[in-house]
């Protein structure tokens, strides 16, 4: 999919192509990239606090020797969703 | 007249005690007095019985373990790997509305060979960026962007594989001496729990169709339940003929019970 639309963003993104000038395109560009980012990282941060959320249930629903374990990926994967949202931050 | 009957409660109270089987959870349909097995619910009744049946009531157990009665059981033994999709008798594993003497006898999930799906979705995804970095299709972003999508990307492929896991992990099946639960777990946002006493249930049958599930030996059960009408759907469980056989022996003893007057 990239592959298809990589000629349409290098065409964007050269200057002597746009009538605006290109550093402005580009900054436009990746801004929106920036803030697309984050809105993903975002959903997907909501989407680690459901996962803990959706083991804790089911952890009183169905109670085996693995729950623990579970538990403790549930908040790995939250505290590895948050800290991404920051790189996200600081990186972008 | 009050003294008489509190003296008469008070003296059939260990034989009471005998014959209640469990707390349910549900209740359980009472007994008729006239109903075949059913257990005399006056007092002027239970006195009125002989002697003999009185201690054989007394001496019948209230609750037989699984293999006493199951040969589909007597084979297997207690299974405590939790990730296994076939675990019969797991000593360490309960659920939410188990009674104090309900006893887990089989426990079931989707055969793992029906995951292979995600699995391989999972595996060619994450090959993907190789691909994409391979010919430089994000080259003309900023280093940084690149990183952030490489990192996003596997973020979004770890959020599907655990959300496939969990799906297949919390989706159980049930089976205890007591009834057929099902606890469908279909989306993160999705829970389904429900449950039949296995006295109610009419039919039970095992559909085995298709080169994998014949190969790995899997299929569907449908159980056809009293009532409600309701038709409960094991999916792509292994060893569907064994599950028949275990649900029918079940069955019978609960018939057993009731015939025996194990039932209160």
């Amino acid at each position: 999919m990239m592959l298809i639309f990589s000629p349409l963003f290098q065409a964007l993104m050269v200057p002597e192509q746009d009538f605006m000038s290109g550093l402005t395109m580009q900054s436009v560009m990746l801004g929106v990239f920036k803030i697309m980012f984050l809105i993903l990282a975002l959903i997907y941060l909501a989407f680690a606090v459901i996962v803990i959320r959706q083991i804790k249930l089911m952890k009183s629903t169905l109670i085996t020797t693995l729950t623990p374990t579970l538990i403790s990926v549930g908040y790995i994967h939250l505290v590895v969703s948050i800290a991404i949202l920051i790189l996200f931050f600081f990186l972008l | 007249m009050t003294d008489i009957f509190d003296a008469s409660r008070q003296r059939l109270s260990p034989l009471r005690k005998t014959r209640t089987r469990r707390k349910m959870p549900q209740t359980r349909q009472p007994i008729q007095e006239n109903q075949p097995g059913g257990l005399p619910r006056t007092d002027q009744n239970q006195t009125d019985q002989p002697q003999t049946e009185q201690n054989q009531a007394r001496f019948h157990p209230t609750h037989r373990h699984v293999d006493e009665y199951s040969a589909v059981m007597r084979e297997e033994n207690p299974e405590v790997k939790p990730l296994n999709a076939w675990i019969p008798k797991p000593p360490n594993i309960t659920f939410s509305t188990q009674a104090e003497d309900e006893h887990i006898v089989l426990l079931l999930r989707k055969h793992p060979i029906t995951q292979i799906g995600w699995v391989l979705t999972a595996i060619l995804l994450a090959l993907m960026p190789i691909l994409f970095y391979g010919v430089g299709a994000l080259s003309f972003f900023p280093w940084n962007y690149q990183l952030a999508a490489l990192i996003l990307w596997y973020l979004l492929l770890t959020g599907f594989t655990i959300e496939a896991f969990l799906k297949w992990y919390f989706h159980v099946f049930i089976i205890t001496d007591e009834r057929v639960i099902d606890v469908d777990f279909l989306s993160l946002v999705y829970k389904h729990v429900s449950a039949a006493k296995v006295d109610n249930i009419e039919d039970v049958t095992s559909v085995t169709s298709g080169f994998f599930q014949s190969l790995f030996n899997y299929g569907n059960v449908y159980i056809q339940t009293a009532g409600a009408k309701r038709e409960f759907q094991f999916e792509s469980v292994p060893f569907p003929a064994k599950v028949t056989r275990l649900l029918n022996e079940l069955i019978l003893e609960e018939e057993q019970e009731k015939i025996e007057g194990r039932v209160s």
